[in-house]
């Protein structure tokens, strides 16, 4: 009966907070679906299996496992961490329920920490000690659980659940499609044979038919000798056939070091390749972020000059925010500056009138006579204003005198104020005067400043997170290929160039031993025969059948086992293939066909060949891992008995594309009795529903059985962030 | 059964068939089992019978002999 996870729940698991009951994921046989953006739990999901199976965890940073006992501090929530305090502990763990037919088990994993210390992400902040694993088993038909004591019977529960030799086949992560099944290493496939066939029990015969008929050989010869002392020409067959055998020892041996050179030159091209592609996608992001860093300096530039610019908009008269607030202060100052003025005239008038009265008390204006009447006066010695004489040193041209020389600048006038503020509040009224009429633009232009800041504001941070996301891209890339920051792109070429010229060198010369060796056995053959028919006849019938029967065994074993693994790898093409013609339903690329060839050294490659037999190459990203998705699909569906166990895939869509996420999910049941897809893929976190349309369609698809969507509040501060599940189908 | 099938790939070689005249009829129910067809089959079977006993091929070897009377 197939494995069926029923339930998944996590306590205090990475961003899973709270207890079992609160973060609970239950699953039905068929297709489940996860949909998390990043950050919401898929990656530490694919982690409960990883400690589930092998004690570790995926650290996201490094992309590496660790063990949970080493790690185990990052592992606890930070939420229920902040929340422990100092000499109180806080358990984390997974616990999950899955059944077999009759049995129902659940298996619980977790750990206690004590906090010793103040800073709660410090390892030396917590005392751990890693909790026994509990398991509990229950009949069906039982309602109870009971627990289990045994600890090479919880081993194999938890084996159970995806057996190790499967778990390649059915435990990845998006990127493992690649590394899952690799055909350019003759081991991977052989791999995949070997769990498929039962090849290694036609190895261990056709090493004892080997060791049968060597025996037999000798105890040929024995009787041979025993009853004929000498034979010439016997002694001479008998050691040229010791001498072929020995030559085709030779040349096999030498042909085993080829083909060893073969599988090491390949796998060289297919790394180098691998490196030069992921060279020239580092070379193309180096290039963008270098163009989004340039950017971003702009942007940056941009904002820090409108920051100094927002000060001048204070005082510059085109903008007059300084005086914001002041509107009621203008009719003030003007009911005020005009009582002053009032109040100020009038002092100084009363004043100017005490000490000289006729100035004030006449009938001409100010300043009348001019200066030049008052001298054609002075000449003529006569007043033209009462008409009368003014003789030189009478009274009357006396005062002509004093006239004409009168004081005529403010200056000289008499102080009649202790301070004179009238230039101060007149030097106000003139420096105000450009900010009246922008009273009622203020507010707007404030708006428009700060619409205008914020829209900087967003540009950097888009122009910000796009190189973060850039970056990240670059450090992915150096993660997955394991290079070094600095690796020579001309040392990976000219590597590259003398992988292929090993390749077709060793190709060559596997290509002139198989030849030596064909002409080596027809020689052998030959000598055999002439052996037979001089060696003498009174030998008992049963040695020389014992080792004839030995001989023809030795091949007829070997063909056998060629025949098995060349049975097995068609029966995968046949599969495969039906496969992925599921998965590219949807897609506009048809009519061609995934080809395995064998190469030289016995590996095999997997091509996608046109109808005229072309290959067709430079597919997308996404066709690739489609098209190793269906190997894997194959290798399972190949299996003589059905497939009993789930496969657990985290994000595989990623670079699938559109079309084929939607084959993949209408293929998938065929081949897994259960499946849980994490996927970020469907989620959109602008539409209402949270989900793309592919994702709202899959929801009311009755091939999915569950169907849960997690949300992390990303506005909330590290320590504040949970996973929230919530279930929609 | 397991057995039988790898008894009955070895021998379908062509030339193994016609060399020990086993036609594609004998050739589907031939089995590890006692009556053997014929002295070819009756070691090939104590081979597969005793590898699965993992008995080491210096005993398996004994056992063959025996099936020729030569042990």
């Amino acid at each position: 009966m197939a494995s069926i996870i029923n339930s998944l729940s996590f306590k205090n698991f990475f961003n899973y907070y709270g207890d079992y009951d609160q973060t609970e994921y239950e699953f039905k046989e068929g297709v489940n679906i996860i949909v998390a953006d990043n950050g919401a739990g898929k990656s530490k999901f694919f982690n409960a299996f990883l400690w589930l199976f092998y004690d570790d965890v995926l650290d996201s940073d490094d992309k590496k496992r660790k063990a949970v006992k080493d790690f185990a501090v990052k592992i606890i929530s930070d939420k229920a961490k902040n929340e422990t305090e100092i000499g109180e502990s806080v358990e984390a763990g997974i616990k999950l329920e899955y059944s077999t037919g009759r049995y129902k088990f659940q298996i619980v994993k977790s750990f206690t920490a004590t906090r010793i210390g103040e800073k709660i992400s410090d390892n030396e902040s917590w005392q751990v000690i890693m909790n026994d694993i509990e398991i509990d088993k229950t009949d069906h038909i039982l309602p109870k659980y009971k627990p289990v004591y045994d600890a090479d019977e919880k081993h194999r529960i938890i084996n159970q659940l995806i057996l190790p030799t499967l778990r390649q086949y059915s435990f990845f992560q998006g990127e493992e499609v690649d590394k899952m099944i690799d055909f350019t290493k003759k081991s991977s496939i052989e791999d995949a044979v070997r769990t498929l066939t039962n090849i290694s029990k036609y190895e261990d015969i056709a090493k004892i038919v080997e060791d049968i008929e060597a025996r037999a050989y000798k105890d040929l010869n024995k009787q041979t000798k025993q009853k004929e002392s000498h034979n010439d020409r016997l002694e001479d067959a008998l050691k040229k056939r010791d001498e072929l055998k020995t030559s085709i020892g030779q040349e096999n041996e030498k042909l085993e070091i080829q083909k060893e050179s073969y599988t090491k030159a390949q796998e060289e091209y297919e790394l180098l390749d691998a490196k030069y592609a992921n060279a020239s996608k580092r070379k193309e992001l180096d290039e963008k972020i270098s163009s989004k860093n340039r950017t971003l300096k702009g942007a940056n530039e941009d904002y820090q000059k409108f920051l100094e610019g927002i000060n001048n908009r204070f005082f510059d008269g085109n903008f007059s925010w300084i005086s914001l607030g002041f509107e009621n202060v203008v009719e003030d100052f003007k009911n005020k500056i005009s009582s002053f003025r009032a109040a100020r005239y009038e002092k100084r008038t009363l004043l100017q009138v005490a000490e000289s009265p006729n100035d004030y008390f006449t009938i001409l204006p100010s300043n009348s006579p001019d200066a030049v009447t008052l001298q054609q006066m002075i000449e003529k010695e006569h007043c033209y204003v009462c008409g009368t004489d003014a003789p030189k040193g009478s009274e009357p041209y006396n005062h002509l005198l004093k006239l004409k020389n009168r004081p005529n600048d403010s200056s000289s006038k008499k102080e009649f104020v202790k301070n004179n503020l009238e230039d101060f509040f007149s030097g106000l009224q003139l420096n105000a005067s450009p900010f009246l009429n922008k009273f009622e633009s203020i507010p707007q232009s404030v708006l428009r400043t700060k619409e205008k800041e914020l829209e900087l504001k967003k540009r950097l941070d888009k122009l910000s997170s796009e190189l973060k996301a850039l970056k990240s891209q670059r450090k992915d890339l150096l993660v997955t290929s394991n290079q070094d920051e600095d690796s020579d792109p001309r040392e990976v070429i000219n590597q590259f160039k003398n992988a292929i010229k090993r390749m077709e060198s060793a190709s060559g010369r596997i290509e002139r031993l198989d030849n030596n060796l064909k002409d080596l056995k027809a020689q052998l053959s030959a000598t055999e025969k002439e052996i037979t028919s001089l060696r003498p006849k009174d030998i008992p019938e049963g040695y020389s059948l014992n080792y004839e029967i030995a001989q023809d065994l030795v091949d007829a074993t070997k063909k056998a086992k060629e025949r098995v693994f060349d049975k097995m790898v068609s029966l995968l093409e046949n599969h495969a293939n039906e496969h992925f013609q599921n998965l590219i339903k949807y897609n506009d690329i048809k009519g061609g066909v995934l080809n395995f060839d064998k190469s030289p050294s016995g590996g095999i490659s997997l091509d996608y060949i046109d109808e005229a037999g072309n290959e067709v190459s430079g597919a997308s990203e996404g066709f690739q891992r489609m098209k190793k998705f269906a190997v894997v699909m194959a290798i399972i569906s190949a299996n003589t008995s059905n497939y009993n166990y789930p496969l657990l895939a985290d994000a595989p869509l990623s670079a699938f594309g559109k079309a084929f996420n939607k084959g993949f999910f209408e293929a998938i049941p065929n081949v897994f009795p259960q499946s849980i897809i994490l996927v970020k893929d469907l989620y959109d976190k602008d539409s209402e529903s949270k989900l793309t349309d592919l994702g709202a369609k899959l929801v009311k698809d009755e091939n999915i059985q569950t169907f849960y969507l997690n949300e992390v509040d990303g506005e909330l501060a590290q320590i504040e962030r949970t996973t929230k599940i919530e279930r929609r189908k | 059964m397991e057995r039988n099938d790898i008894l009955r790939e070895i021998l379908s070689d062509p030339e193994i068939m016609d060399k020990y005249n086993i036609n594609e009829k004998e050739l589907t129910e031939l089995t590890t089992n006692p009556p053997y067809h014929s002295n070819i089959v009756e070691v090939l079977s104590t081979i597969i019978n005793e590898n699965d006993n993992h008995l080491s091929s210096s005993m398996i070897y004994k056992k063959v002999k025996k099936t020729h009377n030569i042990g």
